[in-house]
């Protein structure tokens, strides 16, 4: 475990190093972060501003909602925003390069790069969530706080997890883009933006079990709103850290399992 | 003529060729539709006064068209990838020499990708969602041509939009920062998602004021009958004017820029 984290930190420390190359590039993402969101909020006030709520969740909770999701999403893209190009590595054979070197292959992967478009959606999503704790007047305890940031850790574990799981198809057919960008459509176009109790339980067993993305935000925002009484399936909001958790190992295990049948490119 | 039908060949043959991308494209869309058809259900059942006059088939019929079309006039793909990935590679100096006006061989070139995404993602899914939602159709031949023309002028407007746009990329060589801000303007201010006249009073003149709600709200308006009578007639000329006044800007630009333009060996 040491040894694997010596390895981590060595080829992060070099990641950073690299970007550290272009920092107009940097500042200009962090900028089209924020309008690029801005875009989609303003769409979602352009509809409470009317409709003052969506079954039952008002403009602010929306806004947690969003931006718990966002959060998530956001330290898991600042680590590991490249584990979807994994098809990528395979392809022109930069993976091959990982499998000779004497240390752990994923681990390497892990570490490959870093990136900055992830820390915009960090910044913004703590500047969101704080607004909108201001705006729903929350008050939570001291291990409420503590709670919240082991459900922004899970989010992101969530995230990884699902992802990597589903690239790993390019072990055996070199192509997982499409599947990839097709999982995350539930991500990104549903869980992120909507509260998925106003949809039909097919939708709703999709994101929660097949692929549990509603657990970077749906499920914990029901407690960290205090709405976990409002769904019936309110206590798996409690599980938010476990399923995060079990998602790793998970991953851990399809890992394993798919780079042991993994033949090179050869290219 | 011909040289917008073969741009359409190339683009058909490209896009023939990845299939499973093609399906599991359209189960994504047929997943937006079923989400933003919830929407509309949703919010119609908790507040029935809130769409003003439209009913709740007009608006569904709204999303499904709003999304469809989405898909064929391309944010994401377009003139504007193209220049850039052609000033980036220094390519660009290959389009310039052919012996065809540039602004209409780029013309020409969207129009074959558009034509192909019409074919694939506009008629199909429309008869697959005529079945699975209940939409309302055009009610007489009149409604249906304006339409069609409305679709067109807003083709072409996006077109020099994009192209406006993607000539920032002669000054700059990257978008990458500006293409947020334009992603996040179109999907705001042209009504694809939320029609125009669901937003607040005090900004409605100002969305009205852009080009970009001839993009997507006058065709929809005027196919699901939001728009009608006077109404649709303004609507179109008000694109005619839009696509004058771009198609002139887009050309005293580019102007200006190819003089003084300078490629570097690529």
């Amino acid at each position: 475990m040491r040894e694997h984290l010596t390895v981590y930190l060595t080829m992060i420390r070099a990641a950073v190093i690299t970007r550290l190359q272009y920092r107009a590039d940097f500042l200009m993402g962090i900028l089209g972060v924020f309008i690029l969101n801005a875009g989609t909020l303003g769409t979602t006030w352009v509809l409470l501003n009317r409709f003052h709520e969506l079954n039952g969740w008002g403009f602010w909770e929306i806004v947690f909602l969003y931006n718990l999701w966002l959060l998530g999403h956001g330290i898991r893209a600042v680590f590991f925003r490249h584990v979807t190009n994994l098809e990528q590595f395979i392809l022109d054979g930069t993976f091959d390069q990982l499998l000779t070197r004497p240390a752990s292959p994923l681990v390497q992967f892990m570490g490959r790069e870093i990136h900055y478009l992830g820390v915009g959606d960090v910044l913004l999503s703590a500047l969101m969530i704080g607004l909108a704790y201001q705006n729903l007047a929350l008050d939570w305890t001291w291990w409420m706080f503590l709670w919240f940031l082991l459900v922004a850790l899970s989010s992101a574990a969530v995230e990884l997890s699902l992802l990597l799981m589903l690239s790993c198809t390019a072990f055996f057919t070199t192509r997982s883009r499409a599947l990839v960008d097709a999982a995350t459509q539930f991500s990104w176009g549903v869980v992120q933006q909507y509260p998925i109790d106003m949809f039909n339980n097919v939708l709703r067993f999709v994101v929660t079990v097949a692929l549990p993305f509603a657990f970077m935000n749906y499920y914990p925002s029901l407690l960290l709103l205090g709405k976990e009484g409002s769904d019936p399936f309110g206590y798996l909001t409690w599980f938010t850290p476990l399923v995060a958790l079990f998602l790793l190992w998970l991953t851990a295990r399809v890992w394993n399992f798919s780079i042991k049948r993994y033949q090179s490119t050869g290219s | 003529m011909s040289l917008f039908w073969t741009f359409s060949r190339q683009h058909f043959y490209k896009q023939s060729a990845y299939r499973l991308n093609f399906w599991l494209e359209m189960g994504g869309m047929f997943l937006q539709l079923y989400v933003v058809a919830t929407l509309w259900n949703v919010l119609f059942t908790q507040t029935p006064t809130g769409f003003g006059s439209a009913t709740l088939t007009q608006m569904i019929t709204y999303a499904v068209l709003g999304i469809l079309l989405g898909a064929v006039l391309s944010v994401d793909e377009g003139v504007h990838s193209y220049l850039q990935g052609q000033v980036r590679m220094g390519l660009i100096t290959t389009d310039l020499m052919k012996p065809v006006d540039f602004l209409l061989h780029m013309l020409a070139r969207d129009f074959g990708a558009t034509v192909v995404r019409l074919s694939f993602y506009l008629l199909p899914p429309l008869v697959f969602a005529y079945l699975l939602f209940d939409l309302v159709l055009p009610v007489d031949a009149v409604q249906v041509v304006y339409f069609l023309i409305a679709v067109f002028q807003a083709w072409v407007i996006l077109f020099f939009c994009n192209f406006l746009f993607g000539l920032i990329s002669f000054k700059t060589l990257d978008l990458l920062g500006f293409i947020f801000t334009y992603y996040a303007l179109i999907r705001f201010a042209s009504g694809q998602i939320i029609p125009l006249w669901m937003y607040p009073d005090w900004m409605q003149p100002f969305l009205y004021a852009l080009p970009f709600q001839s993009i997507f709200y006058t065709p929809i308006g005027l196919f699901t009958g939001v728009i009608s009578g006077g109404q649709a007639t303004t609507a179109l000329w008000t694109q005619t004017a839009w696509m004058i006044g771009l198609f002139v800007a887009a050309r005293f630009i580019w102007a200006r820029i190819h003089r003084h333009l300078v490629v570097q060996g690529g």
